[in-house]
């Protein structure tokens, strides 16, 4: 069945005036818009994401073939153009992550805006993230920062750290969470008790920025100079993850540490390893600290603006049906 | 042995010899975290409802069940009654058991019945059901950039949704089961 007329024009129009207001915004904020590769050798390192691998076949004189990957995110090729020395740029780019289910709220391939700032930390980013989304959605809403690590201190006790896995396997005890295996890494563990425990509270406060993550759920974010959290933060629409944000890791060295691990951990997991992106490492020490970077899921944006709770219900190609 | 990612509404899982019916669940990813399942279940023995989250990589058992075709007739303050177009065998659900679903059914229409041995205990909606929209005001042209998108409607069941300003009375629209969206209109 084809989608009427009328359907197919709201879609197209919700599409066009949430790009048009985001380019405006960032315009207006003298960000210089950018365009990344999609096809790249070193697509993400991330443990629980699976990039779509492709093989390239060049021609001529140096034919050859080279296995790579779609981009699960432009972040990589961003920080190499901070690294050149732009400062603020921002980009919408397609974006593939294979092993999701299309429909409700995922699809394989959506579109991410990712935006970065030299001199600017997590903090501004978040009001920056507010602004942005109020803008988009012709909304004037307080956005609740709500700190992970304190949370997470008021009911467990302590704020965790990696060596802190004894006393998250007793917490899970002494909360009736699930045990975890031997195997289980333990920022899965940290964030297992936080979904099942404190989640609940949190995610009945509408409108959100979760921030300061602890130190094992970094991700690409820098730890608090005081080493309590990571200068981490996701925005949240009740259920709803907008947005992952960062007071950007400019340490190369701390940088390779992670890709090492999160190596481990993809190949433990017999998922494909692709190389570590040495280009990214070598731009990092050119970016000024502190830099933020966020990213940003549009299709999610644009179901906010169409009041829609499902994906399939803002797309001229509903995913839910296409593969 | 199955795996968090197979659960689906009406999945029976046993834990611990208890058993327990899947009545919502949603898929979780944080941000370059783990995954996990978020689930509501109800206890088919105590008919307590519980959330629990399964993480991805989580082992789990299913109980075997069966689904039968059948056609809501009607329902009570109480029960809902379905019945077997073919055979005429008729099965009652509690509206606790139902839940939200409910909200979606209208005489004659199809829905599995989720049998448990002999137990009718759950019941899976087709993901899209046809309405009529018997209540909304005039349509009018659609304009995303004042914000304005969307109206409320009532459908010939009773059923209150959402639905795009270019929505007529009389018009015939499909609405997602799971996420109570409209999804379309249908040319006619």
């Amino acid at each position: 069945m084809s989608l009427t007329k009328s359907d197919l024009e709201l879609r197209a129009q919700l599409w066009n005036t949430a790009t048009d207001r985001i380019r405006e915004f960032f315009r207006s904020r003298e960000y210089i818009e950018v365009v990344t590769p999609i096809v790249v050798r070193s697509p993400g390192m991330e443990p629980n994401l699976s990039p779509l691998a492709v093989e390239v076949h060049t021609d001529g004189p140096n034919a050859h073939s080279t296995r790579m990957g779609l981009i699960t995110s432009p972040e990589y090729s961003m920080k190499k153009l901070l690294g050149g020395g732009l400062e603020k740029i921002f980009t919408l780019a397609p974006v593939f992550r294979d092993r999701e289910m299309p429909g409700q709220r995922w699809n394989i391939e959506f579109t991410m805006l990712e935006w970065y700032s030299q001199g600017k930390d997590y903090r501004y980013l978040m009001t920056e993230t507010g602004e942005l989304m109020n803008a988009v959605l012709g909304r004037n809403d307080e956005w609740l920062r709500v700190s992970y690590v304190d949370e997470f201190e008021k009911v467990f006790g302590f704020v965790p750290h990696d060596e802190d896995r004894l006393r998250l396997i007793e917490c899970c005890s002494k909360f009736n969470v699930a045990e975890p295996s031997a195997d289980e890494p333990v920022h899965e563990i940290i964030d297992r008790l936080f979904q099942t425990i404190i989640w609940p509270a949190i995610v009945t406060k509408g409108r959100f920025m979760l921030c300061e993550y602890p130190l094992p759920c970094a991700s690409l974010s820098k730890s608090s100079p005081d080493g309590r959290y990571a200068e981490r933060f996701e925005a949240f629409v009740g259920e709803l993850e907008m947005c992952n944000g960062f007071t950007e890791l400019t340490d190369a060295v701390e940088q390779r540490r992670r890709f090492v691990l999160e190596g481990e951990e993809r190949r433990l997991a017999k998922k494909e390893v692709f190389p570590i992106d040495e280009g990214l490492l070598a731009a990092l020490p050119s970016l000024r600290s502190p830099t933020c970077g966020n990213a940003l899921g549009v299709d999610r944006l644009v179901m906010l603006l169409a009041g829609a709770n499902d994906i399939d219900s803002v797309h001229l190609f509903p995913p839910s049906s296409r593969y | 042995m199955a795996s968090p990612n197979d659960i689906k509404k009406g999945t029976v899982i046993n834990m611990n010899g208890d058993l327990w019916v899947v009545t919502s669940f949603q898929r979780v990813s944080p941000g370059k975290g783990s995954s996990f399942v978020r689930t509501r279940i109800k206890s088919l023995v105590t008919g307590k409802v519980v959330e629990n989250n399964f993480k991805s990589a989580e082992t789990l058992t299913f109980e075997q069940v069966n689904n039968r075709k059948m056609q809501f007739i009607f329902g009570d303050a109480d029960s809902l009654t379905f019945m077997d177009g073919q055979t005429f065998d008729q099965v009652q659900l509690s509206r606790d058991m139902v839940g939200d679903d409910a909200a979606y059914l209208k005489e004659g229409l199809d829905v599995n019945i989720i049998m448990h041995g002999e137990k009718a205990i759950s019941i899976e909606l087709p993901l899209k059901i046809q309405y009529v929209i018997t209540e909304t005001e005039p349509a009018t042209k659609g304009n995303t950039a004042s914000g304005n998108v969307l109206k409320d409607a009532k459908v010939d069941n009773g059923l209150m949704i959402r639905v795009p300003i270019f929505v007529n009375q009389g018009d015939n629209v499909l609405v997602n089961t799971e996420t109570g969206d409209y999804v379309e209109r249908v040319a006619k």
